[in-house]
């Protein structure tokens, strides 16, 4: 065993740059999947302490149902209440910040700050809280640090008149998510909340600590005969489920993309250890003839993969919490996270190490069992090593498997609840038919790919092509790391554009018109008018956003006027005859629910959903369901209601939104200057529906640059196979290259030839990777098609065209070092001898 | 008297190696005239291969000068050198002289292709050169289909066919069997005699040298004689030059 593991380290040391190129694909496979298993680390933790900062340390939150809140007097009257240890009251309100370089809704909380340091376990990292009245704010450290804001900055706030300059004169330490507002939230003391924004004495909400949490029930009891406006007491429980549920879908998304690398870099493995056995016939022969056995022949061959293996891995574990880090950086800058801290998770290292060997070994298990079958007699042979050709009938393997692996994967019984696995085995199952057809249409496809070229320069080209073709498997093994990373992002491309077009055509039609008029603070309905009054205006829709109680749920809810908003609305439902439920919900104690969140709570049209109201609770019944609606801080869509329900049982006869439609005749454009004057002077802002999509195609754009990144990965991997494939081919061809140049092929073509080889390969690979792509992109656009999510495809061809250059700029970049090599070659000494 | 086209002087030719240098050259002067046959001869390691690697450029020399149709090899740039090569210089080497890719006819118009050429343009002297190396059969198959006289006759093909001012050809019969060598012996010298073609050869068969008009003899690393044989009648020009090797010990 110890001569074996000798032979093994010795055939690894005497091919140096070999073994380099696999340890760096290993390794590159490893940082992607590490990166990405330690960053759904770090925005799990970071949801279960927004879940948990959400709740605080408090045993009871209760909010108030009427807008007005509860009256200042009531904190008194609790804290008198038996068994109450503590009352934080708190005021929260949605309201607009503007500072230097930053402008955007911020969540607006007013605090006690002794209280709410106790219940919410928020710490004062620098400074002071604001003082009671005073101009001042304090804002969460990490987001205040990103957008570089200090301790003495100074930022606008809209208040009832206007905007007001507020001093920041304390940092807080936040935690998780900081209330589903990603660190966009401004402390200010009590009294200034009421003050400057207009509730008088009125409290929204209060956390209570209790002397026994266990007398929650009783305590909550007593609330409800004190509490005038009505209340609802929320379980701590409850906050973290939506939370984490939408967590679950950007994890699935680091976690396929993130394996790429690794996939890409099996082939590159496989390739290499095929090579290293190539060349070994001779040896491994002897070996034979010398008595050793086939399994040992396996083991040094699988003992040398191991090695590498192993190195890489543990080499990228350490590169995947970098990875990670630079990862959550990138979610906290795009206010998807709150904190950048990567927890060390050893399982994720273990589980990445672990893989990246298994990899590593599995892909050497069949050029291992090519060099079990050598025999003895090749000791005598004097052949040189032959590239392993590929047969004829692989090309149709190759083609075939395409089509068997594209059918099965499109008739999988997928149906409307597609699990996250199938979803990745259908993936797989199309990239190893995408990768299997690169292995057996090289061939053909050189002679498609090498037009181009042919065409562009001369017979460096021609010759080229033929080099291509002479070691198929081996430029097939190194084709195939293109076509698998190039189909991913062009199905990720694909799917993001139709995803975010989805949405951009939603958003345009939730908001009718073209501008938007947003308060932040309700207004009165007679404010309307003024608005419509001026001139250009056409239509004019109120929109009312609120929250309502179900049980222990708080559900985002929309409050919209019918009659104004048929339209819209006959778009958005998802069954049922449009007039029918527009007249059930005009009728009163109606409720349209999207289809998610019906989904979510089991519920059905024709179901009662008693609401908690400030006279009690009222039954709603669910007038019909929603394909899609109003945006939701739980992700599943806002509930609707008609204005005349909510005015009439919550109280609230107010707008925060209006939807405006330019007269006929009038552009948007022209409009938006008096509209916004008007809309000054009500502390209002006017904001085009334009920059609603263009927010939504960017927040997709993001995503698609997350996981871009990581396919990226997968692309350099490939480039390394460019590399440890071309150094073979010209170590291999270092006479012909000789004798071409003793011909009088310069130095400068010689290179051309190399490149063009390995700009073939990009060609070939990039092709059948945007053509597996784009079905690909089809492919999961049909999986993950559901009432409430269906998109028009959209066919990325710009993203397919730029990711076939990529390919081809890649592979010839890659193919540098060794055209290097090509020109080096000495003539003479290549030439002239045997 | 014919014009001179290549001209060596003091050629001297060091290889570094780990301690200090071989010298494989120590001072060659030699001049090869148009259209004439010349053998070099001598020893294995005296520097026949290095002397006809620094005549057709491709490599450059310690000390002294190669001057080919009046032009200094050594001020040549390593492009310049290239396209030398390419047009003025055919090469025949002993083992690896085709690129296994290509078919025997696609081997032989090589230099055109290199240069950019269209092979149309020498498509009379294809043709010839074919017939004379009577190639007719085997111009479509592949190297590895060649039997080793075939493939030195498609190197012998591709070296005349862009009608180059000298041809190199190092060992060119050494792998090949008596008839066949004697064969390709006999399309050289014709070419010579017939195409007008200047021919070096590297060799150390006497039965092919016999094949030249002269004869430079090489030992370690300098001239040592040069035997004349002659232009007519080949084979019966052996007995001088058997003479004299034979005093040499060769
Ligand atoms: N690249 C090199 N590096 C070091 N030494 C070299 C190199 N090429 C040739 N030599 C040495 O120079 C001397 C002459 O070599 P050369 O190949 O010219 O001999 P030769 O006459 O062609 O011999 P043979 O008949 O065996 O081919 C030899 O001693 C050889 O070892
Ligand atoms: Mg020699």
């Amino acid at each position: 065993m110890r001569g074996l593991s000798l032979l093994a380290f010795r055939s690894l040391a005497s091919r140096r740059l070999r073994a380099l190129l696999t340890t760096a694909a290993v390794c590159l496979g490893v940082v992607a999947i590490m990166g990405s298993l330690s960053a759904i680390g770090a925005i799990r933790a970071s949801l279960e302490r927004a879940a948990a900062d959400a709740a605080g340390r408090a045993d009871l939150e209760v909010r108030a149902l009427a807008e007005q809140g509860f009256p200042l007097a009531v904190v008194e009257q609790v804290r008198g209440l038996e068994g109450v240890r503590l009352v934080a009251p708190v005021l929260e309100k949605r309201t607009f910040l503007r500072g230097e370089g930053l402008q955007g809704f911020v969540h607006l909380v007013g605090v006690d700050a002794a209280a709410e340091a106790e219940v919410h376990s928020l710490a004062l990292r620098a400074g002071r809280w604001p003082g009671p009245g005073a101009a001042e704010v304090a804002l969460l450290d990490a987001w205040a640090a990103g957008h570089d804001i200090r301790l003495g900055t100074t930022v606008d706030l809209i208040t009832r008149e206007g905007f007001q300059s507020f001093e920041v004169v304390g940092l807080v330490s936040e935690a998780g998510l900081a209330r589903r507002s990603f660190g966009r939230v401004v402390f200010v003391s009590l009294q200034t909340a009421q003050q400057a924004f207009g509730l008088g004495g009125r409290i929204t909400h209060l956390a209570l600590q209790l002397e026994r949490p266990a007398e929650r029930e009783q305590v909550a009891r007593q609330l409800a005969t004190l509490l005038p406006g009505g209340f609802s007491a929320l379980q701590p429980e409850e906050v973290g489920r939506e939370l984490r549920a939408a967590a679950e879908q950007l994890a699935l998304g680091l976690i396929v993309f993130g394996a790429t690398a690794l996939f890409v870099g099996a082939f590159l493995i496989g390739n290499t250890i095929a090579m290293t056995v190539a060349e070994q016939r001779r040896q491994i022969g002897l070996l034979r003839a010398a008595g050793v056995t086939r399994g040992q022949v396996l083991v040094v061959v699988l003992l040398q993969a191991a090695v590498v293996g192993a190195a890489g891995s543990a080499l990228g574990v350490l590169g995947g919490v970098a990875l990670a880090y630079g990862l959550v950086a990138w979610l906290v800058s795009w206010e998807r996270l709150a904190t950048v801290e990567v927890p060390l998770e050893p399982q994720a290292a273990a589980l990445s190490f672990l893989v990246g060997v298994g990899a590593t070994v599995l892909s050497a298990l069949l050029p291992a069992w090519q060099a079990t079958t050598i025999a003895p007699v090749e000791a005598l042979r004097h052949a040189e090593p032959q590239p392993t050709r590929v047969s004829a009938w692989s090309h149709w393997l190759g083609a075939g498997g395409l089509v068997v692996a594209g059918g099965a994967a499109l008739a999988w019984p997928l149906g409307e609840d597609a699990a996250g696995p199938a979803r990745i085995l259908g993936v797989v199952l199309w990239l190893s038919a995408a990768g299997l057809a690169a292995l057996g249409l090289v061939g053909p496809l050189s002679r498609l790919c090498a037009l181009p070229f042919r065409w562009l320069l001369g017979p460096e080209a021609r010759l080229a092509e033929l080099n291509l073709r002479r070691a198929e498997q081996r430029a097939g093994l190194t084709v195939v790391g293109f076509t698998a990373s190039l189909a991913l992002m062009v199905a990720l491309a694909g799917l993001g554009s139709s995803a975010a077009t989805a949405g951009q055509e939603r958003a345009a039609r939730i908001f009718p018109g073209e501008l938007l008029v947003v308060s932040p603070v309700p207004q009165p309905v007679q404010l309307a008018d003024e608005v419509r009054a001026t001139p250009g205006v056409g239509h004019l829709t109120l929109l009312r956003p609120l929250s309502v109680a179900w049980g222990p749920v708080w559900l985002d809810a929309m409050a919209v006027e019918p009659a104004d908003y048929a339209a819209p609305l006959a778009a958005m439902l998802a069954e049922g005859e449009p007039a029918e439920t527009l007249a059930r919900l005009q009728a009163g104690r109606a409720v349209l629910v999207p289809l998610r969140l019906a989904q979510a709570r089991g519920l059905k049209p024709g179901d009662r959903m008693p609401l908690q109201t400030p006279d009690g609770p009222v039954e709603f019944q669910v007038a019909g369901l929603l394909a899609y609606s109003f945006p939701s801080s739980d992700n599943l869509g806002a509930v609707v209601l008609s204005r005349q329900d909510v005015a009439r049982s919550f109280g609230l006869d107010s707008f925060t939104l209006l939807a405006v439609t330019p007269a006929p005749g009038t552009s948007a454009e022209a409009l938006a200057e008096p509209l916004g004057q008007v809309a000054e002077r009500f502390g209002m802002e006017v904001v085009s529906v334009g920059a609603i999509r263009a927010a939504i195609g960017s927040g997709v754009g993001q995503l698609l640059a997350l996981f871009g990144s990581l396919i990226a990965v997968g692309i350099v991997v490939a480039g390394l196979g460019i590399v440890n494939t071309m150094m073979m081919n010209v170590a291999e061809r270092q006479r012909e290259i000789g004798v071409l140049r003793a011909l009088g092929l310069t130095r400068w073509q010689v290179q051309v030839m190399v490149l063009a080889e390995a700009a073939m390969m990009g060609l070939i690979g990039g092709l059948l990777g945007v053509v597996s792509g784009l079905g690909l992109s089809r492919l999961l656009l049909e999986l993950a098609r559901s009432p409430d999510f269906d998109p028009q495809p959209v066919w990325p061809l710009g993203p397919a065209a730029l990711s076939l250059l990529a390919s081809v700029a890649v592979a010839m970049l890659s193919a540098l070092p060794p055209a290097r090599a090509a020109a080096r070659v000495h003539v003479s000494r290549a030439v002239f001898t045997e | 008297m014919l014009a001179t086209i290549l001209h060596a002087e003091g050629l001297v030719k060091r290889f570094p190696v780990r301690d200090g240098y071989v010298q494989a050259l120590a001072g060659v002067d030699l001049v090869v005239r148009r259209g004439e046959f010349v053998a070099i001869m001598g020893s294995s390691g005296s520097g026949k291969s290095t002397l006809l690697h620094l005549l057709g450029g491709l490599e450059r020399p310690s000390a002294g000068r190669v001057l080919l149709d009046g032009m200094d090899l050594g001020r040549l740039s390593d492009r310049e050198l290239t396209l030398l090569r390419r047009r003025k210089i055919g090469f025949v080497f002993q083992f690896f002289n085709l690129i296994p890719t290509l078919t025997a006819h696609e081997n032989i118009i090589l230099p055109l292709l290199i240069d950019g050429k269209r092979p149309a343009e020498q498509a009379r002297m294809l043709e010839l050169l074919v017939r004379l190396l009577r190639l007719e059969g085997v111009l479509d198959h592949r190297p590895d289909q060649l039997s080793g006289g075939e493939q030195q006759r498609v190197a012998i093909a591709r070296a005349l066919l862009t009608q180059p001012d000298v041809i190199m050809a190092d060992e060119p019969t050494g792998n090949l069997d008596h008839a066949s060598g004697m064969e390709l012996l006999e399309h050289l010298w014709s070419s010579c005699a017939h195409l007008g073609r200047t021919i070096v050869m590297v060799t150390h068969e006497a039965k092919a040298a016999i094949f030249a008009d002269r004869v430079v003899l090489l030992q370690d690393g300098l001239v040592i004689d040069q035997v004349p044989l002659g232009r007519d009648k080949p084979r019966d020009n052996a007995r001088p030059l058997i003479a004299r090797l034979q005093e040499l010990g060769l």
